[in-house]
């Protein structure tokens, strides 16, 4: 007498089960899922291979080569350019951090009342107003940053007013301008340039939080006997905070290693890490290993800094 | 990843002579291929950099290997393949504001246009010369490689013909293209940076001196003759006023005549007090701005009460309110000079037009207009007939009074040189 089949034999029997040539279908098909995910991937791998990795990798590689123009340089892990170039130039990095730091600052003080009173109180002026904060960027920044020289130009009407209110001895009083009646080719001049290349990058996100605003919460703060203070500081400002923290990015970032406002507006003292890198790279320095390894430092400095911010100011959604 | 390269430093060659410079490329039909070539390799040439460097770095291995050990430095520039016969171009670099314009029409230079009237040749003519060191940095990596720059004929100062000579950068003239060579004057055909002009002919001659804004510094014409070197340096009354030359040769060479020492003739102390001279003033705050040759606005508009200034670019400025000043203690001879870069495609062309150029004529009408002093025979004569005025013009015709005043720059071998420019960089910044 045979025992009974066990249950589960029954069923394979009664269930039969796939072919060979099934299962290579099924494998196929799994193997299809598998590698899908992966080619929809592929455009978006491949550019960050392209535009990300590769370059990243030839930077990093590069900040550790030695030699000079004439011999041409050769990869030999020499750590060492990193202290060289900090030793060297740790001045106009820190320079720099304080140029753009400076310039985050006066461009979140002019773009908080701006993009709010853009946002809550232009009424139909508003797409004007946008355009208006948008304008300048048909002109080239070269240009506008040039024309910087013009408006502050010792004898043009910016610095003879700023004489006449003794806002020039003050700026000077200050150590932000070196005599009492010019300001070009100073700090000051450097960072006014700043400020104003820079400014639609910290009004446009910082709109774009207020503008998702709805007026029914400053009402309903009014009903509730808040200040106008009080409703900003409560209402206003929490809900506008990732645009702010993203406008402040936007700014800070490319800040940091810009150098046009520094070259054409400043002077012999306010040389910024970016002329630096300039030189090294591709003008008179003519040491392409130490532009690369301030390049690395400033990259992974600006993002230390980053991160930083973000984990303070405590928002996930940025812009 | 050559083309992309040189497009990539033909886009950063033309961005730095913004604004007017790179308008003015643009209108030129010429550079206008590779402009536009540049915009669209500048993104994978900014990628790429690093590789392009290393490709040349091994090129220039081996192209040293073929001209005998790859360390030896060639004493001459290698010859690129001489297309003149073919191609009737020379690709000519210079700088701004250093060529006659048609007054009546601003695109129109007639030197140029009368070469290609007399030989046919089309100069493309590029204003990319804003300081030899900048200039130096841009085609350094190419002559490394020892690749074309792209540039048949560029005109540098005597320095730096100095110190291209000396790396093998140049190529020698062929004096059979040149037959007017021989009438060079005497004094300007043997100079110490380029013995015998076997690789230059000059361009123009000229002197470092001071460019000052009456008004600006408050003073007379005839009080600001009497201005020193000391006085632009030292003087409250002119504190961050004050405009300097950022090149090696002209700054130290006017902190040496101010600090009483010889610029043809000094020593390693001299010269280092001469930069902390200059080093003191920056730190005062006297010195406003170091420049190349992108000062003319910043005095004519009164943002420099002085400032060092090249002669002819005083002298073509039409307006009473500025004038040029010998200082008390002296100023500086230069001397700019065309030369042919190792590797160039049309030499012969170049050759041709440095004939041209020393055409007595020709060289009058040039310097008429850019107020420098020519240097061949019988320029004189050919500018009686062009603008007898001229003459009386101590810019253009020194006498000897005044040639007393200027002294030359002391030639220096490559290693000195390179440490009194790096030495002197680090008070300009």
């Amino acid at each position: 007498m045979t025992a009974p089949p066990a249950a589960a034999e029954v069923v394979d029997e009664l269930v039969p089960g796939p072919t060979a040539a099934e299962q290579r279908a099924d494998k196929r098909v799994l193997r299809r899922r598998a590698t899908l995910p992966y080619l929809l991937l592929a455009p978006g791998i491949i550019w960050l291979v392209v535009f990300f990795i590769v370059p990243m990798w030839s930077i990093v590689s590069t900040s550790v080569e030695t030699g000079d123009m004439d011999t041409g340089f050769v990869l030999s892990w020499r750590w060492a350019n990193f202290g060289d170039v900090w030793s060297q130039w740790h001045q106009q990095i820190i320079r720099s951090l304080e140029y753009s730091v400076m310039c985050t600052v006066f461009c979140l003080i002019l773009a908080l009342p701006l993009a709010y009173f853009i946002a809550f109180k232009a009424g139909r002026w508003k797409n004007l107003l946008m355009a208006l904060v948008v304008a300048p960027f048909f002109t080239s920044y070269l240009i506008r940053t040039l024309a910087w020289k013009t408006i502050l130009a010792d004898d043009g009407w910016v610095v003879h007013t700023m004489n006449t209110l003794h806002i020039t001895p003050l700026l000077s009083g200050m150590g932000w301008t070196y005599s009492s009646n010019s300001v070009l080719q100073t700090p000051f001049s450097v960072v006014c340039g700043m400020v104003y290349n820079f400014l639609p990058f910290t009004v446009l996100p910082i709109y774009t939080a207020m503008e998702k605003i709805d007026p029914r919460l400053h009402e309903a703060g009014q009903d509730l006997y808040a200040s106008a203070w009080a409703t900003f500081r409560k209402v206003t400002f929490p809900l506008a905070l990732p645009g702010i923290v993203g406008g402040t990015l936007l700014t800070f970032i490319p800040a940091v290693g810009d150098y046009t406002n520094a070259v054409m507006l400043g002077g012999p003292k306010t040389k910024v890490i970016g002329t630096v890198i300039e030189q090294q790279m591709i003008g008179t320095g003519g040491n392409i290993p130490y532009g690369a390894a301030l390049s690395v430092m400033l990259m992974v400095g600006t993002l230390v800094i980053t991160l930083a911010y973000i984990k303070k100011a405590g928002t996930e959604e940025i812009v | 990843m050559n083309d992309i390269s040189r497009a990539r430093d033909e886009f950063l060659d033309a961005a730095d002579r913004f604004p007017e410079a790179f308008r003015r490329q643009l209108a030129g039909g010429a550079s206008r291929r590779g402009f536009l070539a540049a915009g669209l390799g500048v993104g994978a040439a900014g990628l790429l950099g690093a590789c392009a460097t290393k490709t040349k770095a091994a090129s220039s291995g081996s192209a040293g290997a073929g001209s005998g050990s790859s360390s030896a430095v060639p004493s001459e520039g290698k010859a690129g393949v001489d297309k003149s016969d073919t191609e009737k171009i020379v690709n000519f670099s210079n700088w701004v504001s250093y060529i006659d314009v048609d007054p009546n029409d601003k695109n129109k230079r007639p030197t140029l246009d009368n070469f290609k009237a007399e030989t046919g040749i089309t100069v493309n003519y590029t204003e990319d010369v804003n300081s030899n060191d900048d200039f130096f940095a841009k085609i350094h990596q190419q002559l490394a490689a020892g690749q074309d720059t792209g540039r048949d004929l560029m005109v540098l100062s005597d320095w730096m013909i100095g110190k291209l000579r000396q790396m093998g950068y140049l190529e020698p003239l062929n004096l059979a293209n040149i037959p007017n060579f021989k009438d060079l004057l005497p004094e300007a055909a043997n100079p110490a940076y380029d013995p015998n002009r076997k690789h230059t002919v000059p361009w123009a001659l000229g002197f470092t001196l001071m460019g000052v804004n009456l008004k600006s510094a408050g003073l007379t014409a005839a009080q600001a003759q009497q201005l020193s070197i000391k006085d632009m340096m030292t003087d409250a009354k002119y504190k961050g006023k004050v405009g300097y030359f950022a090149e090696m040769e002209d700054g130290v060479g006017f902190g040496l005549l101010a600090t009483g020492a010889d610029p043809a003739k000094f020593t390693d102390d001299q010269f280092s007090a001469a930069v902390a001279y200059i080093q003191k003033a920056r730190d005062n705050n006297q010195i406003r701005q170091f420049t190349g040759n992108d000062y003319i606005n910043d005095l004519t508009n009164g943002n420099y009460a002085m400032c060092m200034a090249y002669s002819g670019d005083i002298a073509q400025i039409d307006d009473p309110n500025i004038v040029w000043v010998v200082p008390q203690e002296g100023m500086l001879w230069f001397t700019d000079n065309m030369c042919i870069p190792a590797m160039a495609s049309h030499k012969t062309n170049a050759e041709k037009f440095m004939n041209y150029m020393l055409e007595p004529k020709v060289g009058a009408a040039l310097d008429d207009y850019i107020s420098y002093i020519p240097s061949m025979q019988g320029a004189d004569t050919a500018m009686k007939a062009i603008d007898a005025n001229a003459l009386q013009n101590q810019l253009i015709f020194p006498d000897a009074a005044t040639k007393a005043k200027a002294h030359e720059f002391q030639n220096l071998d490559l290693k000195t040189l390179d440490k009194y420019v790096s030495q002197f960089k680090d008070v300009t910044g």
